[in-house]
């Protein structure tokens, strides 16, 4: 947590001291290898907790939790795709209310016909927000995850970090999303040290526009990576040991106009 | 932790220099959620030291941080003892003046000699800025990427700069000499734009509990809206109880920072020309400025110390959250007001004092996606008609034939058009 804290929000004592037991407690009820923080969804009332499980797969057995308080939590059902559609539409902040219903305005583009009003219950907006952050910011240095013959995604134990000229180049940093194409990793450099089971998912350099990940060196070699798109995700990895994770804290909104602010 | 010790070794220290602890208020923000880590704040703690030993300031304070894409800014608020700012500006100024004398020296003779042809367009007079120490001017702001960089000293903030960050949103870079380039155009680079949005947040977030500051006491002598701009701390204060403060009615929560009207100023700016002669200036398009100035002149935007009941919300979003920082123990929490417009400003007060802050990315906050508004309709060309299409030459045949034709035809009465038209054939 330390690490994350030069974006300006960090957790107080007690909502650390909270967490730390509610994991325990959670990883131990719900049979996970291990139960992490990933964010916290900043609303109008309240604010949503959000912590994932991770099975013995690191990318398929998952499973994320959400909560009020820190105590109490919730299993964030998988979103839908269909719900996945309706997101983009939502404007506003949550509210920190998950039975809270918003009005989606769905405006048909194509057709030109009437735009559709629907509604969304906030815990599907949440889910489906989880859904979008990671698919677009959850990373990982190169070979701190392996990929077994059997399929499985695994943390590669002996990872020891990138070097600290590696680490300051995004080609180094991977997508940690399941690859949808074959065809994403036809562009992996043509290096001499490319190896299937380290280089199968998608660096993070290739995001458009370039520019929406940002790389900083803080404070005792820190790196810390920042995405544009979800302001305030932050990424830390400290060179040359195998510390790295990333937290989100933020309004749960994506900043559309990013590319005019470049 | 307390680094007095090491601080009046390294620095020596200025007696008449108000510096706000910064660590202290920090640690309480933390107990909120808000902040940067212990080492980070400590040695913000000594930047603001060092800041305090050279420059002749009389207060300093953290003002918060605000997050680039290629580096961050530390900004500290500051105020000069009086005086001393102008012997400062006009060091810099002759450094300036020096330093074009020397460009123009460089450029000098070859430079005059051919001038591209200069518009005959005046720009609409532009509207000054503030003097230091009032309005949007109010406090000078020092920022430094990293704690223990040097400090640099942003510009004083003019209206125009204001009104364009109004239209436009980009995020910084962390280069102050960086080019904003937006559309409308921005007056100014990466610095200015720094330190417009600076003043905006500061008008919009800097609120205190009700009570904590009065208006000065000889504001009567002076006429209304000019004497009320002057707070001070009121020295009967009485404290708030925590329950008044998280209340989501919010009355018990004032603004002291002035509101900026949609000029970009604090206080209107009548322009001198309206009071006698304005026939001769007011033509065309300058006139129909003026008018609209005329019309919004009597807009007065909220006096100090307005309560934050009254400010609008944005679509549905309150423009701000009360909560209390701590659930368990709230006997020794403290009342967190959160700036839902300016994401990353916060407010925390225990009753008896009170703190801002702002760790954020610079933006404010909007529902709909920005549109960068559409550059002006080209002008009208000139319209099309016979006298200024292109019409193809006469043939020398054909012009023959015109010549006798005409001829023919005013051979009874000769007249000065025939020659006329003698003379166009020549030219052509």
């Amino acid at each position: 947590m330390n690490f994350v804290s030069t974006c300006g929000h960090i957790l107080s004592v007690e909502e650390r001291i909270i967490l730390k037991n509610s994991c325990i407690i959670l990883r131990d009820e719900n049979r996970l290898e291990k139960v992490q923080l990933w964010g916290k969804i900043l609303g109008l009332t309240s604010n949503y907790f959000i912590v994932q499980g991770k099975g013995k797969d690191l990318l398929k057995d998952n499973k994320i939790f959400y909560s009020l308080n820190g105590i109490d939590w919730q299993l964030l059902l998988p979103t839908s795709s269909e719900i996945l559609e309706k997101v983009p539409y939502i404007r506003g902040r949550f509210t920190g209310d998950p039975s809270y219903h918003q009005n989606v305005i769905i405006v048909d583009w194509e057709d030109e016909g009437e735009d559709k009003q629907e509604q969304v219950k906030e815990e599907d907006r949440l889910s489906a927000i989880v859904t979008l952050i990671d698919r677009d910011t959850a990373a990982v240095p190169r070979g701190a995850v392996l990929l077994t013959p059997q399929g499985e995604v695994i943390r590669n134990r002996s990872f020891e970090g990138l070097s600290f000229s590696e680490a300051t180049k995004l080609h180094s940093y991977l997508h940690f999303r399941p690859t949808s194409k074959k065809s994403d990793l036809k562009h992996l450099r043509p290096q001499a040290d490319v190896d299937v089971a380290l280089d199968f998912l998608e660096p993070i350099s290739n995001d458009v526009p370039q520019g929406c990940w940002s790389v900083q060196v803080e404070e005792f070699n820190t790196i810390v990576l920042r995405n544009w798109w979800w302001p305030g995700m932050t990424f830390y990895h400290i060179p040359a040991t195998s510390y790295y994770g990333q937290l989100y804290i933020g309004s749960g909104e994506p900043i559309m106009d990013l590319p005019f602010m470049l | 932790p307390s680094g007095e010790p090491t601080e009046v070794i390294l620095f020596g220290k200025n007696e008449n220099c108000n510096i706000v602890d910064v660590t202290k208020s920090l640690h309480v923000f933390e107990q909120v959620g808000v902040g940067l880590n212990q080492n980070e704040v400590f040695q913000i703690a000594l930047a603001l030291e060092k800041l305090g030993a050279s420059h002749p300031l009389e207060k300093i304070r953290f003002w918060g941080k605000i997050l680039g894409t290629k580096r961050n800014y530390i900004v500290a608020e500051t105020c000069y003892i009086e005086g001393a700012e102008e012997e400062e500006e006009e060091e810099e100024e002759e450094i300036m003046k020096e330093e074009e004398k020397q460009q123009q020296d460089r450029e000098g003779k070859s430079g005059e000699e051919d001038k591209p042809p200069y518009p005959s367009f005046k720009p609409p007079p532009l509207i000054p800025s503030e003097d230091v120490g009032t309005g949007t001017n109010k406090f000078t702001y020092f920022i430094c990427s990293k704690p223990g960089d040097e400090w640099i000293r942003l510009p004083k903030v003019t209206p125009l700069q204001i009104v364009v960050a109004r239209q436009i949103k980009k995020y910084l870079t962390g280069h102050l000499d960086a080019q904003v380039s937006s559309y409308p155009p921005f007056p100014g680079n990466e610095g200015n734009y720094l330190r417009a949005q600076i003043a905006r947040i500061s008008a919009g977030t800097h609120v205190s509990p009700i009570g904590y500051y009065q208006f000065e006491e000889d504001e009567e002598e002076e006429e209304d809206e000019e004497g009320k701009n002057r707070i001070i701390e009121n020295s009967e204060y009485e404290p708030i109880s925590l329950e008044d403060l998280i209340s989501q009615e919010l009355s018990s929560w004032v603004h002291h920072a002035q509101h900026i009207l949609p000029q970009g100023r604090c206080t209107r700016y009548m322009s001198e020309k309206r009071d006698g002669k304005n026939s001769e200036e007011s033509e065309g398009e300058e006139s129909e400025e003026l008018e609209e100035s005329d019309s919004s002149e009597r807009e007065i935007g909220p006096p100090l110390l307005t309560p934050l009941s009254e400010d609008v919300a944005l679509d549905r979003t309150p423009p701000w959250t009360p909560y209390l920082s701590s659930r368990l123990l709230p006997t020794s929490a403290v009342a967190v007001l959160r700036s839902n417009l300016w994401p990353g400003a916060y407010t925390i007060s225990d009753g008896k004092t009170f703190e801002n802050v702002y760790i954020g990315f610079g933006h404010k906050y909007s529902v709909i996606p920005c549109n960068p508004s559409l550059p002006p309709t080209p002008q009208e060309e000139y319209p099309s008609g016979p006298e200024i299409t292109e019409i193809e030459d006469p043939r020398p045949e054909e012009e023959e034939e015109l010549k006798e034709a005409l001829e023919e035809e005013q051979e009874g009465e000769p007249s000065e058009e025939m020659e006329e038209s003698e003379e166009e054939n020549e030219e052509n």
